[in-house]
């Protein structure tokens, strides 16, 4: 508040008279330090003026702002009038625009409906294919098994007709009784048989032992 | 905003180079403007020309948006017969015909004028 009160008394002592405006705002010297002298009535003289020159200056003026205000007043309107021209024009084309975009849309689907209809019916062909083929491989996989059983079957009723009869159990007896068998042979780790440094029966398979001698009864064939 | 048509200065030292520019009047003198509506070269050229490029229709549209003109550049765009010839091209046109009638007036008076003797 002490800086107002001196900006207060440097203003009393100021007159008013000359001075219209004296800011205490100064950059280098605080605001409590009062103005200088020199400065303090100071009235700045105003630039010299031709009062021709200012006469002819004041006429152009006048002429010249008048005609700029009627052309600023007509570029106004023409912009007024060009935005709703230009508006009404951009709604026209936008829907026009619109409507081409919606065309070209609809005749890119039809075109990719037809590629997907035909993809799709390829893939039911496949589809169809494959299964016929699973059922055709199927029915042979069953004809197999059927085969198979058949073949079983088969071998069944075969060795069932070497089975001991109440018939042939007496011939069977003899047989076994007159049969001889020699294990006598030395045997490598693939099977082979080796009798006297020579192979005897080469095939593996061959699970039964050697029989040395025929039975005497012809009933019942020999079994080898 | 409050729109402007003024000059935006580039180039280097003793080499202006103006820019005719819309730009908002708070905004620094060379920042990005609204609009670029053309250029001033105010160096003669190789062949006496001093060129200048403006985009009027874009102007109009400016004006027509409330943009302001700088003294300068409605001086230069006055020349052009865009706008009525600024009061400023007609004050420097009558202080030049001031300056060639006393000129001429002078040239006169000195050769009217008697021969002076030099000794007697």
């Amino acid at each position: 508040m002490n800086g107002v009160s001196s900006i207060l008394s440097h203003f009393s002592r100021l007159n008013l008279k000359t001075v219209i405006n004296h800011q205490i705002v100064r950059w280098r010297k605080p605001r409590t330090i009062p103005i200088s002298k020199k400065k303090m009535f100071y009235v700045r003289k105003p630039t010299p003026v031709d009062p021709k020159e200012y006469k002819l200056l004041q006429l152009w003026t006048n002429h010249y702002s008048a005609e700029f205000r009627s052309l600023r007043k007509l570029f106004i309107e023409e912009r007024r009038r060009l935005a709703t021209t230009e508006a009404e024009a951009v709604k026209v084309s936008e829907v026009k625009e619109f409507e081409e975009q919606l065309s070209l849309n609809q005749a890119e689907n039809e075109k990719t409906k037809k590629y997907r209809e035909n993809d799709m019916e390829k893939a039911l062909l496949e589809r169809n294919l494959g299964l016929e083929e699973k059922q055709m491989q199927l029915e042979q996989m069953r004809r197999e098994e059927l085969l198979g059983i058949e073949e079983i079957v088969r071998r069944e009723k075969e060795s069932g007709q070497k089975f001991v009869d109440p018939k042939n159990l007496e011939a069977e007896i003899a047989r076994a009784l007159d049969q001889r068998v020699d294990y006598n042979f030395a045997i490598d780790a693939k099977g082979n048989r080796y009798k006297g440094g020579e192979l005897v029966s080469p095939d593996a398979k061959e699970q039964s032992p050697v029989v040395l001698q025929q039975p005497a009864s012809n009933e019942a064939p020999l079994q080898q | 905003m409050r729109p402007i048509i003024r000059f935006a200065m580039f180039g280097c030292t003793n080499r202006p180079f103006y820019h005719i520019v819309c730009t908002n009047k708070d905004a620094p003198r060379n920042a990005k403007p609204l609009e670029q509506l053309g250029t001033y070269d105010p160096l003669p050229n190789q062949f006496g020309e001093i060129l200048v490029a403006v985009n009027f229709e874009r102007i109009r549209y400016w004006l027509g948006a409330g943009a302001e003109m700088s003294k300068t550049t409605a001086e230069l765009i006055g020349l052009s017969g865009f706008l009525p010839v600024h009061p400023r091209s007609y004050l420097v046109a009558y202080r030049n015909q001031l300056k060639l009638k006393a000129a001429s007036s002078q040239e006169q008076a000195a050769s009217n004028e008697p021969p002076v003797s030099g000794n007697k």
